[in-house]
Order: structure tokens, then C-alpha cells, then sequence
């Protein structure tokens, strides 16, 4: 890893005499070479599942502790060039003349940058780290409040290290996992599409709780069902009843919808409210929409979503 | 074979020089183009992640399409079936940036009406097709809709939108040969976009008047209530916009726009009060707000919904605007005193985003105070202004207290319950009323009258019993639009003649 203290100052420099180019996300995009599953079963978080062939992820998040963290394929030091590249192009807020602060080592073989990540506010600003792990790159994105750098670079460290490899329990990434306490602040997201069922999706939502939201969210649409819109539109309630999956109870709804512009379509719906703090049970939320005449692969999706998902054990070390 | 001259409007009894005398000739008016431009209100724009062309989800798993009032079932489930984090993360990311949406226009964006909400539609087909009569020998009326970002401030808005006028013009000329100015017609908080281009982006000279419909000039308490305690009314309009605090304050709170609609330090109730906002005990009123800066007495204190334990009577003030576990949902971790033990993730992570939420608020506020101070009640010098009446709106916002003997969330589906512990130690609650003044149901009359009582022209009458979204659809607002349209283009006339 002594290449990295070789390359640092150089990338260090290179980058403080380029301007800020344009704004974009200080998010890290998504990798879908990394993304690969032979029998379509995936893991994120503390979940994992089935889907049927022919499903293919389009999207995917996971924080935990709110650090975004994932596994990418590809070489660090191409990443790591390719981060600083964009940290570069971002717009510093109001009275800053660069985006980017510093880069430094987070710990030995871990590059790590402190930029402004925000275009308005002076007081946030964001670190990001990467590993070269077995599986590829391990990367790391962490928010923090002017002030409290410590305590975002201690926690960084504390996730990079609690990183293992070609494991799907504690908080899974797919390939490898983050073995460690469970987090007050989790969040998942996944979302698939299938290019035999052009402009259909399906996602799995996850995040915790302070405390469960219990309000009846079906309620606006029960009252909306049946009745036009103003363009036309009509809303169909196919299915509204309790349903468990992985033993959690939540509420599903299967919607339909017809007239207006738009091409009739078919909605599934599922939410679980979650319980206070519990990393093992959070607000879980499935949707799936498609066309009308895609209902019945999506319906054969959702089954199967629902037959398969388990919990992933909430192992620490 | 008649030669064709086309002479301009204006100059149609003057001599017409140049044509030869041993041929037919045929001279035909040239029409003016004066477009009338729609400025919908806070949510009536279609926005869209961007960068992106709407469709699909992006890298996130989220939608790349982030706002869409006119499509019912694509809003139910994903608004009105989600919780306040995936509300926050559609619209405002993870901290507010201007670019972060953008109006989900063509490219290019040609009359503009993708980019807006379709209820309006009706309303503007009806001004596009309509017949103007004798105006329509001289005149012609393209009209265009002009989305926006309604997430962003609206002094950007309206930079935007002076821009946009200029490429208007540019366009209308390229087509008729003559187009000087636009007409303004504007709902809700378009009108504050309208003003802000006109009065502080140098737009006043391109635009011939301002047509403003149910126009918050001075602010709305709605605003206030909605943060507290979501939006009013049952069904699926209050579920998808929000319907208890938690679901809205995570948006308002955390967008330059939302928080500009908040009353202005010019506000008066419909009785004409500076204090719209009271906390009141069998009939008494115990504290009434503001008495100068809501800023600084309201709007800035943060809003602590529960005693501290033992305190009696308790301090906290349940009245402020924002509850500042409101601005970041989803996340509960809250830092330790002291700096905690470098193997405490959860401690680690309160740590590192203390305070962030908070002063980013703080931040966007002061924003909003300086765009209302320089903003004030300026306006073009053609304007012309309706409001509603007639609907229980809330030009005051008052906190009951009662004895509490049960109660302990205070957050329940369009409510707010402040809890506090008397001086006798009895556990209290304030509980948010219902607004009862008039006005269209979300901006009081006296905020919709604000302008005229500036001294702006009144024509005809200028108040309906119409409620604030759908303005647009009533006669009487229609009629007194193009009421005001004609009588900004015979003024033009007799300024040209």
C-alpha cells in the first residue's frame, strides 16, 4: 500500500489546481458489474430473498451508522482516481474556492478524502474511503458536521474494520458483510427491472425506526377508489389485507389503474411498520408496478419475494 | 397578382409609403403576440431528478421521476404509502442543493405545459382556444406555462423565469414579427415567483401586467399548520401531501420554497393583528407572536414538544415552527455528552451529524428572511390580484390549552398536541386548532388582498368563494383574467394609438 502515500500528494495536487466544474451527487453511483447473483437470490441488509430469472437490479443502497457503504468490482486505485476525478467537478458552497479539503490515509491501505459536498451549506461536509477487498473494492461515504470530523473518520475505520468477506450475515452487502452491533440508523434499497417486461419494476425498501409509524397509509386511497380524476384517472383496489413476510406483519394492497393518459397499470404494495430501533426489524416497504397485462409475472415476482425473504442473522463479533 | 405588406397594428391609419401605383396591392394587419404566461403554484410543477429523462429508477433505487400531481395511483405509492425519510430523500435529497430537481420539461420545452401540474390544463386550453373578438384582429395570445422548481428558492425561480420571458419574446417575434412583452398569470406562490422576477430580476420592462390569483403577498399561517400538524382536509390530497407533521416538516423544512411561503414580517391577520400566532387558555390568550421578526420569535425556536423531566413549569417551547427531530427523519442516533468511546458506532454516529439538520435549517431560513425583506410588497405596476373567501383558512393559528390526562403523541394524523407542565406541576397540552378565518382554505383573504391594500388597481370585484387549488377552475376567476387580460391590452392600445 506504500503506492497510495506516492500517489496521494500528486492526486492531492492535481486536484487543487483544477476548478469546480459543475454540481453532481457527491453519492456513490451505482456498479451493476457488481451486482450479479447465478440464482437470482440476493442479500442486503438484514434481508435477504428470491426473485424469479429475468429480474436484474437497477439500483442499490445500504448505510449503516448513515455511512453509505457497498462493494464494487474494479481496481481501488481506478476508483479512487475516479472519485477524486468527481469530487473535483462539484460546486463548493458560498465563500469556499474548492470542493475538495484533503485527502490523507484513513488507515494503512485506506485512502481517504474530506471534501465540501454541499453547494449551499457551509457547515456539512463529506468523507469518503475505499478498501481493496476479495471481492473487489470496498467503498465509504460519510456525511459529518464541520467539528466533528473525529468522530466521522473513527466511525469510517470502525466500519471499514467490522468489513467481512464473503459473508451474508450481520449487515450484508452482497459480497461480504459488516459484522458489528447493530445500528439505531439502517437503511436499504434495492430496486430490479426485467427486459422481458419493458417499464415493469420492483423494490424492497428498509430502514429503522425511532418509532413505528402506525398511521393507516391506505387510508386516502380506499377513499379515492372508485372515483375519476381530474384527468381521467381511475383506482381500483384489487387486494387490502394483512399479510406476513419473514413473520412480520404488514399491511398489502394491490392497486389497479385505468383511464386518463397513462396505459393501465397494476400496483402491489406491502409495508411492514417496523419496531423502535431494531436494526432487525425496520419499516420494510415492497413495491411492484408494471403494465396491466404484466400482472401476472409480477404477481409470480411477488410471491416469490414474499415465499423467500429471511431474516439474516444479526451476527457480532 | 396583389403584392403583400404586412403594416404593424399600430400603424394601420398612418400613410403607407413605397407601394407602387400601376399594381394590386394587399396590406395585411401585423398581429402583436403578447403571450400569456402561466406561473402555477408551490407543488404544480412535474420535477424530475436532474440530469435524467424521468423514467426509470436511477442508481439510488429511487424514481427518477420525483414529482407527479397529476398522475393519482403514481402519487399514491410514492407519497402517500411512504413515511417521511422516502418523502425527504424524493425531494430533497440528503441536503437541500438547487440542482438537485429539475421541471420535467421538453427539450425543447415548447409551450411548457408538460412541465406543470395536469389540473391546470383545462384552463389554459380554454385561453389558447379562446376568442378574443375585435383583440384578436390587432393581438395574438400564445400561451405558454412556465415550471419551476418549487423546491428552490423563489428568487431563483424568478431569475429563471426573466429568462425564460426573454426567450418568449424571442420566440413569439420569430413567428409574428412583433412581440414586445408577456402577460403574467399566476397561482398561489407562482405570484411571489412573478414578483421576483419582475421587481428584483429586471423583468418589469418585459412584462405588460401580472395577473395574480390567490396570491399568499404576505405569507401564509397555513404554512405554519402544516408543518405542525400536516396538511388539512381527508382523502387522498392530504395523504399524498402529507398528513401529519412529521410527513410535511421534513419537506417544508427543508426547502428554500416552502419556507418562503411562511407569514412575512408584513403579515396581518383579517382583523388586521401583527400577531397571528396565540397560545390561549379558557378564552385567555397567554402568549400572542409576533410582535416584530416571526423569525426570530418563531420561526428560529426550535420546537421542544415535550417538558423536561422534573421541570416545572416547564420551558420548552412546543410553539416554535420547526421540531428539529422533524428536519432529519429516519435517523435516531443522538450524540453523548462528552466524546464518545471510539468503539460506540451508534454514540459515533450522533456525534459526527450533531446539530447538522438544524443549522442547515437555519441556513435556509435566513435565506428565506432576506429574499421577504427584499421582496416586500413590490409588484409590477400593471398588476391586478384575486383571492377566495369563503373557506375556513387559517389567517391566525391558534394553541389551546387543555388539561392532559391521557394523551402522549404529539404528532397524530392532521393535529399537533404541544405538551408542557403547569407551574402546579399538572402534565398540559396545547392542541393545534382548526383554521377559522376566511379566505380560500389555505391563504387568508387579508394575505390575498395584501397587494390592493398596497395601492394596486381593483377591477371589478376581486374576491370569489373559491378555494385556494383549484382557483383556476372557477368562472369568476376565469372571467376576471381575461377581464384583466383585456384591460392590459386597451391600455397598451391607447398607449400605442
Amino acid at each position: 500500500m506504500a503506492a497510495w502515500n506516492k500517489l496521494l500528494p500528486l492526486l492531492a495536487g492535481l486536484l487543487l489546481a483544477g476548478g469546480s466544474l459543475a454540481q453532481s451527487p457527491a453519492h456513490l453511483s451505482v456498479d451493476h458489474s457488481a451486482m450479479t447473483s447465478p440464482d437470482n437470490s440476493w442479500c442486503i441488509g438484514r434481508f435477504r430473498f428470491s426473485l424469479p430469472p429475468g429480474w436484474r437490479p437497477t439500483g442499490r443502497k445500504q448505510s449503516i451508522y448513515r455511512v453509505d457503504v457497498q462493494v464494487r468490482s474494479g481496481g481501488a486505485e481506478a476508483l479512487w482516481q475516479e472519485r477524486l476525478a468527481k469530487v473535483r467537478q462539484l460546486a463548493p458552497p458560498p465563500g469556499a474556492t474548492a470542493a475538495l479539503i484533503r485527502t490523507f490515509e484513513l488507515e494503512r491501505g485506506v485512502p481517504a478524502v474530506w471534501y465540501r459536498s454541499s453547494d449551499v451549506f457551509t457547515h456539512i461536509i463529506s468523507l469518503e474511503a475505499l478498501k481493496p477487498v476479495p471481492e473487489g473494492t470496498l467503498m465509504l461515504a460519510r456525511e459529518a458536521v464541520v467539528g466533528k470530523e473525529a468522530a466521522a473518520e473513527q466511525l469510517v475505520k470502525n466500519v471499514v474494520r467490522a468489513y467481512a468477506p464473503d459473508q451474508r450475515q450481520g449487515f450484508c452487502l452482497e459480497r461480504g458483510a459488516i459484522v458489528t452491533e447493530p445500528g439505531q440508523n439502517e437503511e436499504t434499497r434495492i430496486s430490479f427491472d426485467n427486459p422481458s417486461l419493458p417499464g415493469a419494476s420492483l423494490s424492497l425498501d428498509t430502514h429503522t425506526v425511532r418509532q413505528p409509524d402506525l398511521a393507516d397509509r391506505g387510508a386516502g386511497i380506499r377513499e379515492q377508489a372508485g372515483k375519476t380524476g381530474a384527468d381521467g384517472e381511475q383506482v381500483a383496489i384489487r387486494r387490502d389485507s394483512v399479510r406476513k413476510a419473514a413473520n412480520l406483519e404488514g399491511r398489502e394492497m394491490l392497486l389497479s389503474q385505468s383511464g386518463g393518459k397513462r396505459a393501465p397499470s397494476v400496483q402491489f404494495l406491502w409495508r411492514y411498520a417496523g419496531s423502535a430501533l431494531r436494526a432487525d426489524q425496520p419499516e420494510i416497504i415492497f413495491e411492484a408496478t408494471g403494465d396491466a397485462g404484466q400482472g401476472r409475472a409480477l404477481g409470480e415476482a411477488w410471491e416469490m419475494l414474499f415465499g423467500s425473504l429471511r431474516p439474516v442473522p444479526l451476527a457480532s463479533r | 397578382m396583389a403584392t403583400i405588406k404586412t403594416v404593424p397594428w399600430h400603424q394601420m391609419d398612418q400613410a403607407i409609403a413605397g407601394l407602387a401605383t400601376d399594381g394590386e396591392h394587399e396590406i395585411q394587419v401585423g398581429r402583436e403576440a403578447i403571450p400569456l404566461v402561466f406561473v402555477p403554484g408551490i407543488m404544480g410543477s412535474r420535477l424530475r431528478r436532474a440530469g435524467t429523462n424521468g423514467e426509470g429508477k436511477g442508481a439510488d433505487g429511487l424514481p427518477n421521476m420525483r414529482w407527479d400531481p397529476g398522475a393519482s395511483a403514481w402519487m399514491f405509492h410514492n407519497f402517500t404509502w411512504e413515511g417521511p425519510l422516502h418523502r425527504k430523500q424524493m425531494l430533497v435529497g440528503g441536503n437541500f442543493s438547487p440542482g438537485f430537481l429539475e421541471v420535467d420539461n421538453a427539450n425543447p420545452v415548447g409551450d411548457g405545459f408538460r412541465g406543470i401540474m395536469d389540473d391546470y390544463r383545462p384552463f389554459l386550453e380554454q385561453l389558447r382556444d379562446r376568442d378574443w373578438g375585435p383583440l384578436g384582429k390587432i393581438f395574438q395570445f400564445p400561451v405558454h406555462a412556465f415550471g419551476y422548481n418549487w423546491t428552490d428558492s423563489n428568487d431563483n425561480a424568478g431569475a429563471l423565469l426573466a429568462k425564460r420571458i426573454e426567450e418568449i419574446i424571442a420566440e413569439a417575434k420569430a413567428v409574428t414579427g412583433c412581440c414586445e412583452k408577456v402577460i403574467l398569470i399566476t397561482h398561489s406562490m407562482g405570484g411571489i415567483v412573478a414578483r421576483s422576477a419582475s421587481e428584483l430580476h429586471g423583468a418589469s420592462g418585459s412584462i405588460r401586467g401580472i395577473v395574480h390569483g390567490v396570491q399568499p403577498a404576505t405569507g401564509a399561517p397555513a404554512a405554519y399548520w402544516r408543518i405542525k400538524a400536516g396538511f388539512e382536509g381527508w382523502g387522498v390530497t392530504s395523504g399524498t401531501l402529507g398528513d401529519s407533521g412529521p410527513n410535511v416538516a421534513c419537506v417544508l423544512g427543508n426547502i428554500p420554497g416552502g419556507l418562503e411561503l411562511l407569514p412575512n414580517k408584513l403579515h396581518r391577520t383579517n382583523a388586521g393583528a401583527r400577531q397571528w400566532l396565540s397560545v390561549t387558555e379558557d378564552g385567555q390568550t397567554v402568549l400572542a407572536l409576533p410582535y416584530g421578526n416571526p423569525y426570530d420569535e418563531i420561526y428560529r425556536v426550535p420546537a421542544i414538544v415535550r417538558p423536561a423531566a422534573g421541570q416545572k413549569p416547564s420551558t420548552n417551547a412546543f410553539w416554535g415552527l420547526v421540531d428539529p427531530d422533524l428536519l432529519d427523519p429516519g435517523n435516531a442516533a443522538t450524540p453523548q455528552a462528552g466524546s464518545p468511546a471510539a468503539d460506540d458506532n451508534n454514540a459515533l454516529d450522533g456525534e459526527a451529524s450533531a446539530g447538522g439538520a438544524w443549522a442547515g435549517y437555519m441556513q435556509l431560513l435566513a435565506k428565506a428572511e432576506a429574499f421577504h425583506d427584499s421582496l416586500g410588497l413590490k409588484a409590477h405596476a400593471s398588476t391586478f390580484c384575486f383571492h377566495g373567501t369563503d373557506h375556513d383558512s387559517a389567517d391566525a393559528v391558534e394553541l389551546r390549552i387543555e388539561s392532559n390526562w391521557v394523551r402522549s403523541d404529539s404528532y397524530p394524523t392532521r393535529g399537533f398536541r404541544g405538551f408542557f407542565t403547569d407551574a402546579q406541576g399538572n402534565d398540559m397540552q396545547a392542541v393545534l386548532q382548526d383554521p377559522a378565518g376566511d379566505g380560500d382554505g389555505t391563504v387568508p383573504a387579508s394575505s390575498g388582498a395584501a397587494l390592493q391594500r398596497n395601492g394596486k388597481p381593483v377591477l371589478g370585484s376581486d374576491h370569489f368563494d373559491i378555494a385556494h387549488q383549484p382557483a383556476f377552475e372557477n368562472g369568476e376567476a376565469q372571467q376576471f383574467t381575461v377581464r384583466s387580460i383585456i384591460a392590459l391590452c386597451q391600455k397598451h392600445y391607447g398607449t400605442k394609438r
